[in-house]
């Protein structure tokens, strides 16, 4: 199966990086560190903390490269897997102390808006507010189909659950979020 | 509504909030490659304690050998016969399970008692039989059968090795040969 968005990494680099090379290391890192970001910022809602998972998560594929085996894994799905194995622990350790997404994000943006961007604005923003409020396979789903654009196929092997089960979740998720926008 | 909804939800990808500082970015690389020369250093002992256990099992798989095959030797030693090239290891073995010092401690006062009165032949036995040969009389002599009674007693039995030589054969003998024939014993 071909991957839209995923296996599009050169496997000779990964393997370059399972030997230690600290440039391929580097060049991983710029090539994901943009979207691995996003991805964790969506979920954890403060800058600080998705610059903590964000690192975390870097190092973890430092420490751990040398298991990765590209049997049918794209090496940017085991990244995700990664990803969401370290926002699970960061959810664990800070549970409890949930911060509402809405309070937790600063959207600056001093210059003027035209009317119809601002109602956009505004239903960004209650999205945003709202999307810690699903669960966190949804928050997952949304993320990986809408920011990510992944296909289903490609979520269901980075989920590890099966494409069928991927699409029914999607549109669950999509359900609730209207639900919870009152749309 | 759902495409106005996946139009917001599109319009994250490029939220200006949603993207890592140039700083973060710039020193949490220089951080996460510190780890490749964190994780070298921690490779040695790693291989180190990985060496042990592998010399730990080979040893233990050395002496488990041992043990089974010196069993194994022992044991098929028990069945070996004088001139068989086990037979010295079955003798060895005999005289150390024999011999050995924990069970000559063991003894207790009253069983060496009773090792000794039997050993040793009762004074109180008719003359000629145990001890030495009576007075007189010449070749082998024979040692009597002697069990101790219930009361602890060493008595002789009647049937004697010398009786059966002496008494038995002869007359078996003599009452095989025909009437008229002369006897080979008087």
């Amino acid at each position: 199966m071909r991957m839209k968005v995923l296996d599009q990494v050169d496997m000779s680099l990964v393997e370059q990086a399972k030997q230690s090379d600290k440039e391929a290391l580097g060049k991983l890192y710029d090539l994901f560190v943009d979207r691995v970001y996003r991805f964790v910022y969506f979920r954890v809602g403060l800058r600080e903390d998705a610059e903590d998972v964000t690192e975390q998560v870097f190092v973890k594929v430092v420490t751990k490269i040398k298991t990765y085996e590209d049997r049918g894994l794209p090496f940017e799905a085991w990244l995700f897997r990664i990803v969401r194995n370290q926002l699970t622990d960061f959810y664990r350790a800070r549970r409890g102390k949930n911060v509402a997404l809405d309070e937790a994000i600063e959207v600056i943006d001093p210059t003027p808006l035209p009317e119809e961007r601002v109602e956009t604005k505004l239903q960004y923003e209650a999205v945003l507010a709202q999307l810690p409020n699903l669960p966190q396979s949804y928050q997952d789903i949304i993320l990986f189909k809408f920011v990510e654009e992944l296909e289903n196929e490609e979520i269901s092997i980075i989920m590890e659950k099966p494409v069928d089960q991927v699409r029914v979740l999607q549109s669950r998720a999509i359900a609730k979020l209207k639900t919870l926008l009152s749309l | 509504m759902k495409s106005r909804l996946e139009t917001i939800l599109k319009s994250m990808q490029t939220s200006e909030d949603a993207k890592p500082s140039a700083s973060f970015v710039k020193n949490a690389r220089i951080r996460v490659l510190n780890q490749v020369d964190t994780k070298a250093s921690m490779v040695a002992p790693v291989i180190g304690r990985s060496v042990g256990i592998m010399m730990f099992r080979l040893a233990l798989v050395f002496v488990l050998a041992i043990l089974f095959i010196g069993g194994g030797v022992v044991y098929t030693a028990g069945f070996s016969a004088p001139g068989d090239a086990l037979y010295p290891v079955k003798v060895a073995f005999d005289r150390m399970t024999n011999t050995s010092p924990r069970e000559s401690a063991a003894e207790t006062p009253q069983q060496a008692t009773t090792t000794a009165s039997i050993a040793t032949p009762s004074p109180s036995l008719p003359e000629g039989i145990g001890g030495a040969p009576p007075a007189g009389q010449s070749g082998v002599f024979f040692e009597p059968m002697l069990i101790p009674d219930p009361t602890g007693t060493v008595v002789p039995t009647e049937n004697t090795v010398r009786d059966v030589l002496e008494v038995t054969v002869p007359d078996t003998v003599n009452k095989l040969i025909p009437t008229g024939v002369p006897k080979i014993f008087p």
